[in-house]
């Protein structure tokens, strides 16, 4: 049955994100198939999200950029000739012991990219480093995953929410101190099931 | 296909120009004699084909490209409609009051078949998919431009809400968190999460309107009203 309404510019939205819940996806599409006008409206919306988007992702990377400078720029000012070694450490010291929020904010990214194939070689990925991993997700379904960072010894660390979406899962991972072994795992995500399915498990090492 | 393109498809000339949000009516569909329509199709008369097509080509056409990409759209377009048709015909139909739901189905199960198809031709072949995304991009040169305008703008708008209200949205559109998950991760109402959105666009909005004013330029935020 279709939709009596137009949807809301909320639910296009969601639409557009593949969040629309099951319940309501089947008359969101029909109403969709046959109305000129909310394709417009779908049309309309996909630019300015795909503009919201390219928009937040400058400001991060210039925010990164901005971050790393100002990492830069730090130790410089600690090889001045004139500093003491004594007033060096201690100024790290400081700044470690103080703030040590602003490290996990501060820290540089790496990108990488993550195969879950048998004979691939396990990727090294450098500690205290946050990084931004696209996981290949080949052949798995288009939708929500649960993302899991777990430890040598099968500890959880970290996990978040996220989508499958061209086969590819994109994730911003807190930088990881312990070196070691480490596995992200894809769960699948699926409403009020507490044993989610386990799709793809993706090893790295930290070094 | 990348996330900032989005998966803009291409809107054939001939399509009429669209109403803006604020100006579509909020009753949906002008009344459709559906027995009437597909009584005529299923005699095959032309007034019920060019009234089917007219009601469903753009919504199957957005369909089709939002989940297959751009790549041989029309033909795919013109086989659904077809596919429709011929079902019509036979007598697939019983309730003429479900065409909707109906079109929506063989929709569903079109793009099922092309997925199936191009995963099996995937596996035969050599990877070629990085040939078939470059032509995505050429096709689309005038909402890239789109996009790359409204992007400049939007980075003002952003810039001077507060990191926090930047997190959110990035948690939405960089992240695809659910609202859900977001109020409760953030301590939000949905009421909050709304107004903020409503904030940045009505923001964004009103940028727009200022530059298209000090510019002189017809722009995205304008809309074309012949033929209204």
């Amino acid at each position: 049955m279709a939709m009596e309404s137009h949807p809301t510019e909320d639910e296009l939205e969601r639409f557009l994100l593949d969040q629309t819940p099951e319940e309501e996806l089947e008359s969101l599409e029909t109403h969709i198939l046959a109305c000129n006008a909310c394709v417009g409206r779908l049309e309309d919306l996909e630019v300015q999200i795909a503009a919201t988007r390219v928009a937040l992702r400058e400001l991060q990377q210039e925010q990164t950029a901005k971050a790393a400078a100002r990492e830069r720029s730090w130790r410089d000012w600690l090889t001045v000739p004139k500093l003491s070694m004594v007033g060096a450490v201690a100024a790290l010291a400081i700044g470690v012991a103080v703030v040590p929020n602003m490290m996990q904010h501060g820290a540089p990214v790496t990108e990488t990219s993550l195969s879950a194939y048998r004979g691939a070689e396990s990727s090294v990925l450098p500690a205290n480093h946050r990084l931004h991993v696209h996981l290949n997700a080949h052949d798995l379904a288009q939708g929500p995953v649960t993302a899991k960072l777990v430890d040598a010894r099968g500890s959880g660390i970290w996990e978040t929410a996220s989508q499958i979406r061209h086969e590819e899962v994109d994730l911003l991972v807190p930088s990881i101190k312990q070196p070691g072994s480490y596995l992200l795992q894809l769960y699948a995500s699926t409403q009020g099931n507490p044993e989610n399915e386990l799709l793809r498990e993706f090893a790295f090492e930290v070094k | 296909m990348p996330a900032s393109q989005a998966k803009l498809c291409p809107v054939p000339a001939s399509e009429s120009s669209q109403p803006n949000q604020e100006t579509v009516s909020r009753t949906a569909h002008a009344p459709v004699e559906w027995s009437v329509l597909v009584a005529q199709v299923k005699a095959g008369e032309d007034a019920g084909m060019e009234q089917l097509y007219k009601l469903f080509s753009r919504g199957i056409r957005y369909y089709l490209c939002r989940q297959l990409g751009p790549q041989e759209l029309e033909d795919k377009v013109h086989d659904t409609f077809l596919i429709v048709v011929n079902a019509i015909r036979r007598g697939d139909l019983r309730e003429p009051e479900r065409l909707m739901g109906f079109v929506r189905t063989v929709v569903r199960r079109q793009v099922a078949a092309y997925i199936e198809q191009a995963v099996h031709s995937r596996r035969e072949q050599t990877d070629l998919e990085s040939g078939v995304t470059v032509a995505d991009r050429k096709e689309n040169p005038e909402q890239e431009a789109m996009i790359r305008q409204k992007a400049d703008l939007m980075k003002s708008v952003l810039s001077s809400l507060s990191e926090r209200d930047r997190d959110i949205l990035v948690r939405f559109y960089l992240k695809e968190q659910t609202q859900e998950q977001i109020c409760r991760e953030m301590a939000l109402t949905e009421t909050q999460f709304r107004l903020l959105k409503s904030r940045a666009k009505a923001k964004f909005g009103e940028l727009g309107r200022k530059k298209l004013a000090s510019n002189g330029i017809f722009s995205v935020f304008v809309r074309a009203q012949a033929g209204r």
